[in-house]
């Protein structure tokens, strides 16, 4: 007999594990280091950071040496150890025009007070594949760093915060009014329990912003596309450190704990008819890490699930909400590699007697001629 | 980390315990509102509860339901038996005792009469189990309505109201175009009269196992993030019409290969060499029992 | 000997909850807990399922302030209204009233109501009691028929009933005495009181 069904268990399971091991590890080049991870491909670790919903860098980089550059399998391990750790406290919401700033754009005013602030971003480079060889980057490392120092001694330092661009609208009554929660009205936790639907606000936000890049992104382009009118104008994108501010366990005083690195995109879309007349509607997206394309399709989708119709995939806020997590999507579909056969034999079952009862039927039927 | 690096640490710091990692590997929390959805669960046979649902190092979709109820209850004297299509030496069943015997020290076994407490993904095994056990199902689907209608905010007023007309519509059309029902494995089911329940992806050849029996069967879906319960001695009927009956996989006129059952569930096997169809019992722990009688 | 730690009290505990649970009307006793005082097995039960995510209150005589003392500071469940709490504590087997006015849930969510724990006398059953309630229903195989719960208020067992009238909206009543035998009717079981 040449069966051999899925099985041999601890053996054949380790020997997998190796073998993928081995994979990363039969190429000549030096093994990566994980300082290398964090520094050089400093976007990849953001992304699992804000996928894996944990804001550790170092362990991100880890990750993604492990899962040997798999987003979503880094984004995962994170999850997966960000599950076994005690949750000490919570931290205290700060408003985000504390931010340190380094990058800070609008594209709904020429110039905002405070000023476009490009910041390190790729946007308008040409992208040429760059042939340099190995010896290049260290080179050209050195050149930079010594260029970018000493012009840093006659640039203006930038302020130390910014005024938010969605203020001066609001304080001219152009947009929308923000409820703002009661403070024992503590954000619903998805972590904690499961999601119901229609979603509260804060569980939908957070959904998002623990959400699959490409999955978001999908959904929101549907959106800008035509599924959908959000016509977004990105009233204002920054990337910067907001404080982690903590209250002291002994003192009870706030204090800084530390810095993350997010993403902030608040978008402008058409305006409502409210009952105190036409306003700009918001959507709101934040995440960990410096993540462009997921923060403002964060916010497209937050103002799309607001638009109350269900016409197209991204205004359904269970359609949107159900979909979106790249741990849980990733789970669910590898896990069609697990054998099905029971399964299998029982649809077979079914099938053979359906064709018994079709064959049946048609030598039953007398032939027309 | 592999999977065999991670067990050897556990292994020789003696307790999971010393790696920071909790009895069970769970955090009480964790735990306790894993119990409270379970006791919330028996009281209302067949109605979904909704659950945290942590992340595992087990990904969503392999079992972190069955897994989590299993990490709720298992106490270090259980002897546990994991089964995958019926069968115990399943990758993805080794995978999964090995981890709760790490974090436990539970005993494993093969023998269904042994053990006091199963995980199983897809079927129930064959001999009958006793009140002093429990069957934890491992569920990918747990809304039966999903079949008839997408969304979880309408399924869930379906069951408020015991609206279960669309189900029954559902079964009417498959009569009308194929004479016969068709639903092969995750056989809708009607629990103690009340809630449509889906049964998880066991074959139609386990549903009257669920009937009236001396066992507790818990159900775990982790990644859709509910628990649900079937409690000893309650009525699950599986839907059908008066001249339009369920009927469970026939394998009339088959025997498995290896222990000659003519009453177990059959896995169909093609030979490599002569293209024969071969039939082996699905439950392999029976299986080898019968051999070795 | 090694003191058990309070993990596994808990996990043993809930076990033995979870059978009492799956089969109303039988008595099981909690394994032994590490305080063997007044309220040990109590305490011992309600640490397998109580945390700061959940509210409690606790009901009529027996120390109600002093129980509830204890139970936030083992458990540092929230103290609430008797009428929004997840548990109803009801300390004395007399509830007053407030078994009838704990959370039932909603249609779309029934598990979102109480669990009543009645802390009772004994409910060590001697084998001529004259039965005074039936039990039907999910865990029992036909009807099970219980003696007087000693220390639990006539009334009790038909305010359960009328609580749980709308299946699947109810209360899970979970029965304890000091001994740390344990025994449950939950809202899906048929109670009848019977005539004598």
């Amino acid at each position: 007999m040449g069966y051999v069904a899925v099985k041999g268990g601890i053996d054949a399971i380790e020997n997998a594990c190796r073998a993928f091991e081995f994979e990363r590890m039969k190429g000549s080049s030096a093994p990566l280091g994980a300082d290398q991870i964090r520094d050089q491909l400093f976007l990849l670790v953001d992304r699992v950071m804000s996928e894996g919903s944990l804001y550790a860098p170092d362990l991100a980089a880890l990750a993604v040496r492990q899962a040997a550059g798999d987003t979503l399998e880094a984004a995962f391990l994170l999850r997966a150890y960000r599950t076994t750790r005690p949750r000490l406290g919570y931290s205290i919401p700060q408003p985000s025009d504390r931010m340190r700033v380094v990058r800070r754009i609008s594209a709904a005013f020429k110039d905002v007070p405070g000023g476009q602030v490009l910041g390190p971003t790729n946007d308008y480079t040409l992208r040429l594949l760059n042939f340099e060889t190995a010896d290049g980057p260290r080179i050209r490392k050195m050149r930079l760093v010594d260029e970018i120092l000493r012009g840093a001694a006659s640039a203006e330092p930038l302020p130390e915060t910014f005024p938010r661009v969605i203020d001066i609208l609001r304080r001219e009554n152009l947009i929308v009014g923000t409820r703002r929660p009661a403070a024992a009205d503590a954000p619903f936790d998805v972590t904690k329990d499961s999601l119901p639907f229609p979603a509260p606000r804060s569980a939908a936000l957070q959904t998002l912003a623990r959400g699959e890049t490409g999955g978001l992104l999908l959904l929101a382009y549907s959106n800008m596309r035509g599924y959908g009118n959000i016509h977004p104008t990105i009233g204002e994108l920054r990337v910067g450190y907001l404080p982690l501010r903590v209250r002291h366990p002994l003192t009870g005083e706030a204090c800084t704990a530390g810095e993350v690195k997010v993403t902030e995109a608040e978008i402008l879309a058409k305006f409502t008819d409210q009952t105190d007349g036409p306003r700009f509607t918001v959507g709101y997206g934040l995440c960990f890490g410096h993540n462009e394309v997921k923060a403002i399709s964060m916010a497209i989708l937050d103002r799309s699930m607001q638009t109350g119709t269900n016409a197209s995939p991204s205004e359904d806020g269970e359609f949107v909400l159900s979909h979106v997590d790249g741990i849980e999507s990733m789970g669910f579909c590898n896990h069609w590699k697990l054998p099905h056969y029971v399964d299998f034999q029982s649809d077979l079952d079914r099938l053979r007697r359906a064709k018994e009862i079709y064959d049946a039927q048609r030598v039953d039927q007398p032939k027309q001629t | 980390m592999t999977l065999s690096e991670w067990i050897n640490r556990n292994k020789r710091d003696g307790r999971a315990k010393r790696l920071d990692y909790n009895y069970a590997f769970l955090d009480e929390v964790s735990k306790r509102e894993i119990r409270r959805k379970i006791l919330k669960a028996v009281a209302i046979p067949g109605y979904q509860v909704p659950f945290g649902s942590r992340e595992l190092p087990v990904a969503r979709g392999w079992g972190t339901g069955g897994i989590q109820i299993t990490l709720s209850i298992v106490l270090p004297e259980d002897i546990l038996k994991v089964i995958d299509q019926g069968c115990d030496g399943s990758v993805n069943a080794v995978n999964i005792k090995r981890f709760v015997n790490v974090v436990t020290g539970v005993r494993i076994t093969t023998d269904t009469r042994e053990a006091t407490l199963i995980q199983t993904r897809h079927r129930i095994p064959e001999e009958p189990m006793t009140e002093r056990q429990i069957l934890v199902l491992q569920v990918p689907y747990p809304e039966a309505l999903r079949e008839v209608e997408p969304s979880e905010a309408v399924t869930r007023r379906m069951h408020a109201e015991a609206d279960y007309s669309r189900m029954w519509l559902f079964l009417y059309e498959d009569i009308v175009k194929f004479d016969e029902i068709t639903i092969g494995y995750r056989y809708p089911v009607t629990v103690n009269g009340r809630y449509i329940m889906d049964p998880s992806p066991i074959p139609r050849w386990d549903i009257p196992k669920l009937h009236m029996a001396d066992t507790l069967y818990l159900f775990g879906a982790g990644r859709e993030k509910r628990i649900y319960a079937v409690p000893p001695y309650t009525p699950v009927v599986p839907l059908e019409f008066e001249d339009y009956r369920f009927r469970v996989e026939d394998f009339k006129g088959r025997a498995c290969e290896r222990c000659g059952a003519t009453d177990t569930y059959l896995d169909e096997i093609i030979d490599d060499v002569s293209g024969r169809r071969l039939w082996f019992c699905s439950d392999t722990g029976y299986c080898d029992k019968r051999c070795s009688r | 000997m090694r003191i058990p730690s309070a993990e596994m009290i808990s996990q043993r505990a809930f076990r033995r909850l979870l059978q009492a649970m799956s089969r109303p009307g039988r008595v099981y006793v909690l394994p032994p807990a590490a305080d063997n005082g007044r309220w040990g097995p109590l305490l011992a039960l309600l640490e397998s399922l109580l945390d700061h995510e959940v509210r409690f209150a606790v009901v009529g005589d027996g120390g109600p302030e002093s129980l509830q003392a204890a139970i936030w500071g083992r458990t540092r469940s929230r103290v609430a209204a008797p009428h929004e709490a997840d548990f109803l504590i009801v300390a004395g087997g007399d509830s007053g009233g407030e078994t009838l006015r704990a959370r039932r849930g909603t249609l779309q969510y029934p598990d979102a109501s109480a669990t009543v724990v009645y802390r009772v006398k004994s409910l060590l059953f001697a084998e001529g009691d004259e039965a005074r309630v039936s039990l039907r229903g999910p865990g029992i195989r036909e009807e099970i028929r219980l003696g007087e719960i000693r220390g639990l208020a006539p009334r009790e067992l038909g305010y359960l009933r009328e609580a749980n009238a709308e299946f699947p909206l109810g209360v899970d009543a979970v029965f304890i005495d000091d001994a740390g035998r344990i025994l449950c009717i939950p809202r899906s079981t048929e109670i009848r009181i019977m005539e004598n």
